[in-house]
């Protein structure tokens, strides 16, 4: 062994403890432990790099490492599909791959193909697109597997465009296929892309992205809303357990053992051994299409017209709520004692967290954007229709 | 061993040994199968590809010939990734070999436009060039930019140039968007265009219907009009004893709408016939626009199956391939509903055109009953007949 390898194995542990945004919403929170972080950007400062991107977006951006992974779907068709990676550091384009959608795309106009977010770990990034179809691909780009899920089940159809985002668990890749047609969740072997279980699901559609829960023996289970909450052995695919939780167009959030679930509000349950304990309802958490997120005590949520609220994770009573500018899809992300929203105008907009709001930054790109920011590596990514922002400093 | 040798070795096992076979690599990635099946040497074989660098741009567009749609995006991936490092290093992609290979309309049309892509990233002025050129494509996307790089040309010209360039191009237009653009020009300079001529659109049809489709079971049972077609039949329906009716489209895209026309019933079956006459034999597609489970049969053989409710109404979402012979020809829709009750799941409606594999005209007629009963070929895509002045 050189000198300089355990130099360079910390180095990277620094990297991947700080810095990491693997998937929807992050690690599926919408929260993030950095600090020092960016509150936003001018024409002339603030921004460390943007880039432009070959197509439209609604999926989130993410980070592994060095590597900043980003989809886009373009075509008069929107069948076009795009895979490219940057560097975070620099912006630099790493590489651009393409595939076409092998499934219909029609979908409303709001969304496009590329609305699933990636997920990435050291192995490179996972790409779902909502013509159902997935791809791998190493950190250098190298497809590693490829699979047309429309052409394995061909009823797979959701006129309006499918939106959940696959996640990581128990090292596979957990694919969410709920649609009018044949509908699964799926786990899939990282190194080839083929079933290591498929279990059926209601033929209907659905947008949320599951959340994933590891348990105190180290198992993992996938908890996916639909017409019931139900819970899977992530090893398996056996349904483990279901039960009657609102749901609706947003994703569930877990934090510890508090579970948040969007649908006519939030609700605020306990996950217990085998089931749920409601905790509260919080029919003022109205959040559209976006997702709630729990950090430090509280419970975040902005409906689609800009009202931001403030609940107390532990009795659901408003702590306040907070007029900001725009409409909302996007969900709101909590790190560093502030909350940073994207609105559908493209402005970022940060609230510095405590017993009373505070506006501290609204920044401009200039385009419309609908996809959740991400945090990572000391910056804030945002993705408009057409260019990728990295927020921090150079 | 050097790089250089590994990239002489690489291209090597991509040179293939006969140029009817693709070499093993390309073989690797065209037998992907479902559900993964053969990824683990596909992923070796696109390594190898990729390896062997732009010399192997042309073989790998080639593969597409062949290739399923999960093997065409292993092939369009490696094209991309070979593309994406020799721009990188600021090298030359091969032009001519692309040129040529765009001016090949014997090759798959999607790889077509890839290599129509990267001749203009490598040349850009002389791909504009072959692009206007293309307006009669098989490729929709190269036809389509074709078109609109013609009009753009005219447009710079006059007015009279453009409009001269519109009256040319109409006929070549293929997507519902351009073609309205193209139409509403003409129209504003008072030379009307038939849209659903144009489109080739079954206007014409007899329908009968609701058969049960309960728990979504009567998509696979075959009612009695898919054994035998007989006009003055009468069948037990869903509902009751159900016959057929001769519906005519009033819509420019040939919608006929179930709800209206047979009335709102969930969980149903109906069927809807037409004839359809051809001069001679002639490979066509059926093309269906429609949010219902359907399938088509042409001349009592299903050509199309898809088992999925709640599409949306993209034009052209269902396309079936299939023959015309000579002379008299029959298309039977099945357009299944099912139970859901949401507001967007209400759609059951259909719309059928023939056309040729671009989605273009073919020259056929179809029986339209007129309002005063009878019966006269027309061509399709003609409109319901105004109704017979009253007579007092």
């Amino acid at each position: 062994m050189t000198r300089t390898f355990p130099a360079t194995v910390a180095f990277l542990a620094v990297l991947s403890v700080a810095a990491d945004w693997p998937g929807f919403r992050g690690t599926g929170t919408g929260a993030s432990t950095e600090k020092n972080l960016p509150t936003g950007f001018s024409e002339t400062s603030g921004l460390r790099w943007k880039a432009t991107l070959p197509g439209r977006g609604v999926s989130g951006v993410v980070t592994h490492g060095s590597r900043v992974y980003v989809t886009a779907s373009s075509g008069q068709r929107d069948d076009r599909l795009h895979v490219l990676a940057f560097d975070a550091a620099t912006g630099a384009q790493l590489w651009h791959r393409q595939l076409a959608a092998t499934g219909s795309t029609a979908a409303h106009p709001d969304t496009c193909m590329a609305a699933p977010t990636p997920v990435a770990d050291a192995s490179g990034v996972y790409a779902l697109f909502a013509s159902g179809d997935v791809a791998a691909f190493d950190p250098d780009g190298t497809l590693r597997w490829y699979r047309s899920l429309v052409s394995d089940y061909p009823t797979i159809t959701n006129q309006v465009g499918m939106a959940s985002s696959p996640v990581l668990a128990a090292g596979k890749l957990i694919v969410p296929m709920d649609n009018y047609g044949e509908s699964f969740l799926a786990a899939l072997d990282g190194k080839i892309g083929q079933n290591l279980w498929k279990t059926p699901r209601s033929k209907e559609a659905n947008w949320a992205t599951p959340a994933v829960r590891t348990l105190a023996d180290g198992k993992s289970e996938v908890l996916f809303p639909g017409r019931d909450l139900a819970v899977y052995d992530a090893e398996t695919g056996a349904k483990k357990w279901a039960a009657k939780v609102p749901g609706g167009i947003a994703s569930p959030t877990v934090a510890g053992d508090l579970l948040l679930t969007p649908g006519g509000g939030v609700t605020a349950s306990k996950l217990e051994a085998g089931g749920v304990k409601e905790l509260w309802k919080s029919p003022r958490l109205q959040t559209g299409m976006s997702s709630p997120v729990a950090f430090e005590g509280k419970v975040y949520g902005v409906t689609s017209a800009g009202v931001l609220l403030c609940v107390d994770a532990a009795t659901g009573k408003v702590d306040w709520d907070f007029r900001v500018k725009g409409k909302f899809s996007a969900s709101p992300v909590a790190a560093d004692g502030k909350l940073y929203l994207f609105s559908e105008e493209g402005n970022l907009i940060a609230v510095k967290l405590g017993a009373e709001p505070e506006l501290i930054a609204e920044s401009k790109t200039g385009e419309r954007g609908q996809a959740t920011p991400a945090v990572s590596g000391g910056a804030i990514f945002i993705r408009g229709d057409k260019t990728l922002f990295c927020v921090g400093s150079k | 061993m050097t790089r250089s040798l590994v990239l002489l070795l690489a291209l090597v096992a991509v040179a293939p040994a006969h140029a009817a076979d693709p070499a093993p690599p390309l073989q690797a990635i065209l037998a992907v199968g479902k559900e993964g099946a053969g990824n683990a040497d596909a992923a070796a074989a696109w390594k190898q590809l990729v390896a062997a660098g732009p010399d192997t741009i042309i073989p790998t567009l080639t593969a597409f010939d062949t290739a399923s749609p999960a093997a065409a995006n292993w092939l369009r991936s490696a094209v991309s990734a070979v593309a994406d490092a020799e721009q990188k290093a600021k090298r030359p992609l091969p032009a001519e070999a692309l040129k040529a290979f765009v001016k090949d309309d014997k090759r798959n049309p999607a790889a077509r436009r890839i290599a129509y892509e990267l001749y203009a990233a490598a040349v850009p002025g002389e791909a504009t060039n072959l692009l206007a050129e293309l307006v009669n494509d098989s490729e929709s996307d190269l036809r389509r930019d074709a078109i609109a790089e013609r009009l753009a040309r005219a447009a710079k010209v006059s007015p009279a140039a453009l409009l001269a360039a519109q009256k040319e191009l109409v006929p070549f237009a293929r997507d519902r968007d351009q073609l309205e653009q193209l139409a509403k020009a003409l129209d504003a300079a008072g030379e009307p265009f038939n849209k659903t001529t144009h489109f080739n659109y079954v206007t014409q049809w007899l329908v009968v219907g609701p058969f049960d489709n309960t728990a979504e079971a009567g998509y696979a049972k075959a009612y009695p009009p898919e054994a035998q077609f007989d006009a003055k039949a009468e069948y037990p329906g869903k509902l009751g004893p159900v016959s057929w009716k001769a519906m005519q489209s009033a819509d420019e895209y040939g919608t006929i709408n179930l709800n209206q026309e047979i009335g709102k019933v969930k969980s149903a079956v109906a069927y809807a016939y037409a004839v359809v006459e051809a001069p001679a034999a002639t490979p066509v597609e059926v093309r269906a626009t429609s949010p219902n489970a359907l399938q088509i049969f042409l001349n009592g053989e299903k050509i199309y199956d898809r088992n999925a409710y709640h599409n949306g109404r993209a034009a052209d979402a269902h396309v079936a391939k299939g023959t015309l012979k000579a002379g008299r020809n029959t298309v039977l829709l099945k357009v299944c509903q099912d139970d859901q009750k949401q507001p967007w799941t209400q759609g059951w409606e259909f719309a059928a055109r023939v056309s040729d594999a671009t989605g273009g005209r073919v020259p056929l007629r179809q029986a339209l009953t007129t309002p005063t009963g009878e019966t006269e070929l027309v061509p399709l895509g003609t409109l319901k007949a105004a109704p017979a002045p009253e007579k007092k």
